[in-house]
């Protein structure tokens, strides 16, 4: 076993070339190369030794070198991407020697052949220094074939690697810090009840976190209406120190015309090590499905007028009753507001008349109104049937459906936007997972 | 009389009559919760809020470190209450024998019964739905000052409040009856140990394509292996195009990327080199294929190379649609990406294919020798 340490700057592919020259391979149709796992996370003392392995399995039909290399490793971009720093040669410059921890892992350089379908571990063993300092350090081992090739002419060669990631935390003066630098929609308005959520974390502190918890959302009654969870089960979705990390989602509800108005959520998130501490935020947008809306509005606009149209129909009735009763002629030249105008203002008992004719007609239904009277009498009435009733009373009762309807919209809509259950789905678009991708 | 005169006469009332205007407008406001946008009167807020657990697993009884800044004093008899899930009561509390250890205050001093101090408070802990958690009531005659920054560990030693069984966020109310208020809240999580289960594996496969092959729209002039591109004699004015395969497997949930990275142009022995796409300038942002400028004296003109992805799902999206090309890859150039697992076969998920295309003009210089070495790197996105 040798350190790895005597790098020179920019010299991942020279040392990919190097080895390649000391392995030839023949070239293939094809290659592959395993390794497991791709990331360790481990928390170390300074001055403390911590060892483990790298599995490499050889999936191919042929026999296969692989070499390790290792390097240092930063965050790159809001995606959980990460970029590889070549070890640097001379460590005389101290602030990188307490803080590179490629150069604190020893790991055999030497090749290794694996047979066909078998699998061989390349042990390392971190050693951190006295002097590391504390917090997050990061590196990555990158395993791959060394392939030989004679090909004449003008080519490319090509080699390939597979990384596992080193995650360590250097006991001390450790900072766990981090809040929610965005939680947003990507619209203030939806017409669908369906939304998509962009959360930006921001490690603040100096060593990785892995924030979870749950976005849940709530609509504008309160009532939940849908939540995921966070990096739940997961050792993967860590943010760096001092780099941000994106994570979207997309939210579907149940398509409900009531299920509209203002809604909200609320990212809860946990992460820290020394202790949960936790951190979250807010947002709202609207779910107005503008032509269910329009429709429902307008219906209701006409339900409205309807109503007002019948109980003008019903109050003429009610005047032309008290008119009648107290002998007044309804004259055709005489405006019916200054017929009512010229007399004393009709009492409840005008009012009620209506009701009372009808109620005097129902009893009457079925028989004759004037027993004992000559059919050719000129004051004799046929017996009112119960369709003749519906129809002399039909526009009561419509006035009495749509008063029904009325109030049972208003029930629905009640019932409809507090029930406590509404079906609901999230894709999380950082993250996806087997059964996700199956269905793709 | 039609239904439409039955409905004009009412409808023009209506629109006369500001009441109905005013109650038209009401019903549309109330119905799509607009009145919750109204800021109610509120009284002034803690700052600074915070719930730190111990533990936020399911089940377990941790510990709270609860901080919180005063907005204004809270004066004698008057009470700070804290309220663990006022919605579901989520959370549930053992009665305490000795609450002045297992409670500690910074900024006020926790006492059985008040004596002569000047912060001190009493403690008492409540269990009624809704409403269970802790009420601090300050003793008479003391104060907390405005400004003060109270620090409240619950459960110093023995944990007596057990989280809530179901993942979620819940939240805490801080209630003062000085008039001062407000919410933090916290995450409850299913904190499994990941390592006990099925060990997670990146595989990385590269494939050489054979003549003819489709990559991104583009016809593969020549044949390739897992292990080299060989472009052959390269003919002024005629380009080539070669591709490979590429597949990962992996059970990683946040999924992976592959890069590439060239360690140095297309060279000669003769010292003459092919640089990158186009006319040498690393295009960045992938742009249709064009033949070099082949302007004398700039050899960066005289010949370049690009690459394509089919990968309609990288980190910029399709960036490639429509076969593209980008030069950037002087430095690790992303070429395929996916955010979740994968199965090693299902198109921009586990499987894309990638081309080189390369194109020399007359004043490139001749030779037969140009070579480099092209470095993929398949990295799980941690």
């Amino acid at each position: 076993m040798r350190h790895v340490r005597t790098r020179s700057a920019g010299a991942l592919l020279a040392v990919c070339i190097y080895l390649a020259g000391m392995v030839p391979v023949f070239a293939q149709d094809s290659l592959s190369v395993t390794v497991t796992p791709p990331l360790f996370q481990l928390t170390i003392g300074p001055g403390e030794n911590w060892s483990s392995a790298i599995k490499v399995v050889n999936n191919n039909a042929y026999d296969v070198t692989y070499a390790p290399n290792v390097v240092d490793f930063e965050a790159q971009g809001e995606l959980g991407q990460g970029a590889f720093i070549p070890l640097i040669e001379n460590f005389a410059d101290e602030p990188l020697a307490t803080n590179s921890l490629g150069s604190w892992i020893e790991i055999s350089a030497e090749p290794i052949l694996i047979s066909a379908g078998q699998s061989a571990e390349i042990p390392f063993t971190v050693r951190v220094p006295e002097n590391a300092d504390p917090g997050g350090h990061y590196a990555a081992i990158m395993v791959g074939p060394y392939q030989g090739d004679s090909t004449a002419g003008s080519h490319m060669k090509v080699s390939s690697f597979v990384t596992s990631l080193l995650f360590v935390r250097i006991k001390g003066d450790i900072v766990e810090s981090g809040r929610v630098r965005e939680f947003t929609t990507d619209a203030s308005l939806y017409q669908k009840p369906e939304a998509h959520f962009v959360l930006r974390f921001e490690n603040t502190g100096n060593t990785h976190l892995r924030p979870q918890g749950a976005i849940t959302l709530y609509n504008m009654w309160g009532k939940e209406r849908g939540q995921v969870l966070i990096n739940e089960k997961s050792n993967f979705g860590n943010v760096l120190p001092r780099s941000v990390r994106k994570f979207e989602f997309a939210w579907s509800g149940e398509a409900n015309l009531f299920e509209i108005g203002r809604y909200s959520a609320i990212v809860t998130l946990a992460y820290g090590d020394d202790g949960r501490q936790n951190t979250t935020a807010k947002t709202y947008f609207w779910i107005i499905p503008i032509i269910p809306v329009s429709i429902t509005l307008g219906s209701i606009l006409l339900i409205g007028l309807l109503l007002m149209a019948l109980i003008r129909r019903y109050v003429r009735r009610a005047l032309m009753l008290e008119r009648m009763h107290r002998g007044i002629a309804n004259h055709p030249d005489v405006p019916e507001r200054e017929i009512v105008l010229s007399h004393p203002v009709p009492t409840l008992s005008a009012l009620v008349q209506p009701l009372r004719e009808g109620v005097v007609d129902l009893r009457s239904v079925g028989r004759a109104s004037t027993v004992g009277i000559s059919p050719e009498a000129p004051e004799f009435r046929a017996p009112l049937t119960l369709g003749a009733f519906l129809n002399k009373y039909r526009l009561f009762f419509l006035f009495m459906v749509l008063v029904a309807s009325l109030i049972s919209g208003i029930w629905l809509f009640f019932s409809s936007v507090l029930t406590p259950e509404r079906s609901f789905e999230i894709q999380n678009l950082s993250e996806q997972t087997e059964e996700e991708m199956a269905t793709q | 009389m039609n239904v439409f005169e039955q409905v004009k006469k009412p409808m023009a009332s209506i629109l006369s009559s500001p009441i109905a205007i005013v109650l038209i407008i009401s019903t549309l406001l109330w119905m799509t919760g607009a009145p919750l946008l109204l800021n109610r009167a509120t009284a002034a807020s803690f700052t600074l809020m915070s719930d730190t657990l111990q533990d936020s697993d399911l089940s377990v009884a941790t510990k709270h470190t609860i901080r919180l800044t005063l907005e204004d004093a809270l004066s004698s008899a008057e009470t700070l209450a804290i309220v663990f899930d006022p919605v579901g009561s989520a959370f549930s509390q053992i009665p305490l024998s000795a609450t002045t250890t297992q409670i500690q205050t910074t900024g006020a001093t926790i006492v059985t019964s008040c004596g002569v101090g000047g912060d001190e408070v009493t403690v008492q802990q409540t269990y009624s739905a809704g409403n269970e958690g802790i009420v601090f009531t300050v003793c008479p005659t003391d104060v907390i000052a405005t400004s003060t920054t109270l620090t409240l560990v619950l459960g110093t030693s023995t944990p007596f409040i057990t989280n809530p069984a179901a993942v979620g966020s819940y939240r805490i109310d801080l209630t003062g009856s000085n008039g001062d208020n407000g919410q933090t809240r916290v995450a409850i999580i299913d904190d499994v140990v990941v390592t006990a289960s099925v060990d997670t594996t990146l595989t990385f496969t590269v494939t050489g394509m054979a003549t003819s092959s489709i990559v991104n729209g583009e016809t593969l002039t020549g044949s390739t292996t897992a292990t080299a591109i060989p472009f052959g004699l390269l003919a002024p004015g005629v380009a080539k195009v070669m591709g490979q395969r590429l597949n990962v497997t992996t059970n990683a949930a946040n999924g992976f990327q592959v890069t590439v990275v060239q360690d140095q142009n297309l060279s000669s022995a003769t010292g003459a080199d092919i640089d990158l796409f186009a006319n040498g300038n690393e295009l960045a942002t992938p742009g249709a294929w064009t033949s070099p400028l082949n302007t004398l004296g700039n050899d960066a003109t005289y010949g370049h190379i690009g690459v394509t992805s089919e990968d309609t799902t990288l980190s910029a999206g399709a960036e490639f649609s429509g076969s593209l090309y980008a030069g950037n890859f002087a430095n690790a150039r992303q070429v395929m990406f996916h955010n979740g697992v994968s199965d090693g076969s299902t198109a921009s998920v586990g499987s894309t294919t990638v081309a080189y295309k390369i194109e020399i003009a007359s004043l490139q210089e001749a030779g037969n020798d140009y070579q480099n070495t092209l470095t993929y790197v398949a990295t799980p996105i941690f």
